[in-house]
C-alpha cells in the first residue's frame, strides 16, 4: 500500500517552460517590446493562440506575470508581449538581455472572439497600453484582410511620446483599407499635428452601423465606462462592445481566486467581457 | 445494506493496523483543548467526540504552504522529487460537513484544468468519516451538508456499544477486507441502532439560516449599511479564511537561494480579505475598501460560486465565526441581511 507515484509531469498546469528572449525593443519611456522564442524547437512549433489570450511569464528568482500577446498567430515563429515597467516582475524584465530565459506557459484566456468578427465591420479603440492585446487581433485581420468588412483604429495616448509602435502606425497610416485615427490628451513639446484630447473625441463625426459592427476596446481601467457610454449612445448593443479588462491574476488556470469577479474568472472567462457581461459583474468596470 | 459494525475496543487495533500500511491522520486533542488532525502516534490519544478541528481537511490537499518548483538557469522549473511523491494516507475521523466541502474543493482543484498537487493527494488518501458533535455554532443542517451519502471510504457513525460502518467506494471495501477479523457484518439490531443514530442525530443541530433565495437576498443587499458596520470590526486578519474548509485562495511567491542561481516557486494560503488581494501594479485596487473585500467573500460563498458550480461553498462547520478574533458572526450577518430585505 505504500507506494510511491510521480507527479505526472507534463500534465502540470503550472509547469514554466523555458524561452529565451530574442530581442527588445522600446516603445516609449516605460514600455518594451519583447520576442520571445521557446527554448524547445518543438514547443516553440506547438505553440499558438488566439489574438487577445495571455501568457504568463517568469523570471527565474523573481515571480511570475500574466502579459497579453501582442504578436499574431498568422506570423508565428516569436511570441511578442509589450510590458510597461510598473512593478518587480515588469521591472527585472525589463533587466533582461537578449539571450535570456524566462518560463512562459500558456495562451491562457478566452482571446478576441474571432468566428464572430467574421465579415463584420470593426471599431478598434485602444487607449495607451491597451494596444497590446489589440495590435494582436489588428495584424490578424490584416493578414485575413479580405474576411473582415470596414476597419477603424482608434488609438489615444496621453502624449505623442506615449503613442506605441509608431513606425507601425506610420504604415497603417499609409493604408487605404483601414482608418486610422489617433489622439493624445495633452502635447507637451507642441509638436504633434493630430487631434488632442481623450480617445473618445476620436468619434467625432464618424458613422459607425451598430447592427454590423463589432467595437472592440482595450483602455485603462478608468477609461472603459467612458468609452462604453459613447458606443451606447450611438446605438451599439451590449454585446457588440467587447472590452479586454485585467484584473490582479497569480495562476492564469481558475484555481487561486485572484482574479474572481463575481460567478467570473477573468483568466479563464476572460479577459474579453461584451460590456453586458461587464455591467451585470459587480465591480468588474 | 453492506454495513458493519465495529466494537468500541476494536478502534484502537484497526488504526493500528491502517498505520502499518499507510500514514494515518487522526484527531487529536491538543493541551489547549483544541482538536487537531494529527499523525496517529498513540491510538489512545484519538478523540472520537469532538466539535470541530482548528483547521479543516483541506491543509491535506492544498498545504497551507508548499513548494510548487525548484528552479535552476540550467533546468528550467522542476518538481521536486519529495514533492512529486506522496506516501498513501488514511484520515479518521472527518466529520460529514468537512467531507462535503472536500467535494466543494474538488468543484475548483479538479474541475477543467486538474491541479496536479492536489489531484494526486486526494487520489492517495482515502477518507474515514465519523459522527460529529455539534455545538450551537453548526448550522450544517441548513445546507444539507449534516449527513453524507458519498465523498468517504468508509463511514463511522457511532452507536451503543462501538461504531456502525458504511462502505462506500471498493478503497473502503478493502481497508475492512485487510482487517476483518475487527468487524462483523451489521444485524437487524444494528440497523436499529443505526436508524436511532440517525434520528437523534437530526435534533441535534439547533442553528439554522434560511437559504432559500440566499442569492437574491444578498444581492439586494449589496448596499446595505450592515456591511460597513460588520467591516468596522473586521481587522482584516483572514482567519475566517484560513479556517474555512471551502476557501481555496493561495498566492504565487519565488524566493531565490543564497547562491542566486536555484531557488523555489512556492504557493501560500491567501485571502480576499487582505488588502494587497486585489491590488495591482501600479497600485490600483479593485476592492479598496474593508467593506468591499467582506462582501466579495460572503458573495463567493452564497451568490458567485453557487451561480458557476451549482452548490453553496459553505458546509456550515461555524469555524470562520468561531475563529473571528473581532466577534463578527457571519450566520448573524446574513439573517439581519435577509431581515432587512423582507421588511
Amino acid at each position: 500500500m505504500l507506494e510511491r507515484k510521480l507527479l505526472p509531469m507534463m500534465g502540470n498546469v503550472y509547469q514554466p517552460r523555458l524561452a529565451r528572449l530574442v530581442r527588445k525593443h522600446q516603445l516609449s519611456g516605460d514600455t518594451t517590446l519583447f520576442a520571445f522564442r521557446f527554448e524547445d524547437p518543438d514547443q516553440a512549433r506547438r505553440f499558438t493562440y488566439r489574438p487577445g489570450q495571455f501568457v504568463e511569464v517568469s523570471v527565474l528568482g523573481v515571480g511570475e506575470a500574466p502579459i497579453s500577446i501582442s504578436s499574431t498567430p498568422t506570423r508565428p515563429g516569436l511570441i511578442e508581449l509589450v510590458v510597461r515597467r510598473v512593478g518587480r516582475v515588469t521591472d527585472a524584465l525589463h533587466r533582461l538581455e537578449p539571450n535570456a530565459a524566462v518560463g512562459l506557459r500558456g495562451p491562457y484566456g478566452n482571446g478576441w472572439p474571432i468566428e464572430k468578427l467574421r465579415h463584420q465591420d470593426l471599431a478598434i479603440i485602444a487607449g495607451g497600453l491597451g494596444m497590446a492585446p489589440l495590435r494582436s487581433l489588428l495584424n490578424y485581420v490584416l493578414d485575413n484582410r479580405a474576411e473582415f468588412g470596414r476597419l477603424v483604429v482608434m488609438y489615444g495616448a496621453r502624449t505623442p511620446d506615449d503613442l506605441l509602435f509608431k513606425d507601425e502606425l506610420a504604415d497603417l497610416g499609409a493604408r487605404s483599407d483601414l482608418d486610422l485615427l489617433l489622439a493624445v490628451d495633452q502635447d507637451p513639446t507642441g509638436t504633434w499635428n493630430g487631434r488632442v484630447g481623450v480617445v473618445t473625441t476620436l468619434f467625432e463625426g464618424r458613422q459607425f452601423d451598430p447592427q454590423r459592427t463589432y467595437a472592440l476596446v482595450c483602455v485603462p481601467p478608468v477609461a472603459f465606462k467612458y468609452v462604453a457610454a459613447e458606443l451606447t449612445q450611438r446605438g451599439f448593443p451590449g454585446e457588440r462592445i467587447l472590452m479586454s479588462l485585467e484584473r490582479k491574476m497569480q495562476c492564469g488556470v481558475g484555481k487561486c481566486g485572484y482574479c474572481n469577479v463575481g460567478h467570473k474568472y477573468t483568466c479563464l472567462d476572460g479577459p474579453v467581457f461584451s460590456y453586458w457581461d461587464a455591467i451585470n459583474l459587480p465591480g468588474m468596470i | 445494506m453492506n454495513a458493519y459494525k465495529l466494537p468500541e475496543d476494536h478502534l484502537s487495533p484497526f488504526l493500528l493496523r491502517l498505520g502499518s500500511q499507510a500514514e494515518v491522520y487522526a484527531p487529536e486533542r491538543q493541551a489547549s483543548g483544541e482538536v487537531i488532525f494529527a499523525r496517529l502516534t498513540d491510538p489512545a490519544r484519538v478523540v472520537t467526540e469532538y466539535t470541530r478541528t482548528t483547521l479543516p481537511l483541506k491543509k491535506f490537499f492544498s498545504l497551507p504552504s508548499e513548494v510548487m518548483f525548484r528552479f535552476s538557469v540550467d533546468r528550467g522549473y522542476e518538481v521536486p522529487e519529495e514533492i512529486a511523491s506522496v506516501h498513501r494516507r488514511v484520515i479518521f475521523g472527518a466529520h460529514a460537513c468537512d467531507l462535503h466541502a472536500l467535494q466543494i474543493l474538488d468543484r475548483t482543484f479538479l474541475h477543467d484544468q486538474p491541479d496536479p498537487y492536489y489531484a494526486q493527494r486526494r487520489e492517495s488518501t482515502a477518507l474515514i468519516g465519523l459522527s460529529c458533535t455539534p455545538d450551537e455554532l453548526c448550522f450544517c443542517n441548513s445546507f444539507g451538508t449534516g449527513f453524507v451519502s458519498d465523498g468517504y471510504d468508509l463511514f463511522f457513525a457511532a452507536v451503543p456499544g462501538g461504531f456502525f460502518v458504511q462502505i462506500g467506494t471498493t478503497r473502503g471495501n478493502d481497508l475492512i477486507g485487510m482487517a476483518k477479523d475487527l468487524f462483523a457484518p451489521a444485524d437487524e439490531a444494528d440497523l436499529l441502532a443505526y436508524r436511532r443514530y440517525l434520528k437523534e442525530h437530526n435534533g441535534k443541530f439547533t442553528r439554522e439560516v434560511t437559504t432559500s433565495a440566499l442569492p437574491g437576498i444578498l444581492e439586494l443587499e449589496t448596499g446595505s449599511a450592515l456591511w460597513g458596520e460588520a467591516a468596522d470590526r473586521c481587522l482584516g486578519c483572514g482567519s475566517c479564511s484560513m479556517v474555512c474548509p471551502t476557501c481555496y485562495c493561495f498566492s504565487v511567491s519565488d524566493r531565490l537561494d543564497l547562491s542566486l542561481k536555484t531557488g523555489e516557486r512556492r504557493r501560500t494560503w491567501d485571502s480576499c480579505l487582505f488588502k494587497e488581494y486585489a491590488t495591482v501594479a501600479g497600485g490600483h485596487n479593485f476592492r479598496p475598501g474593508r467593506d468591499a473585500r467582506l462582501r466579495q467573500r460572503l458573495f463567493h460563498k452564497f451568490v458567485d460560486f453557487p451561480a458557476r458550480f451549482e452548490r453553496y461553498a459553505c458546509v456550515g462547520c461555524g469555524r470562520c465565526t468561531a475563529a473571528c478574533p473581532a466577534g463578527i458572526d457571519f450566520v448573524a450577518l446574513i439573517k439581519d441581511l435577509r431581515r432587512e430585505a423582507s421588511a
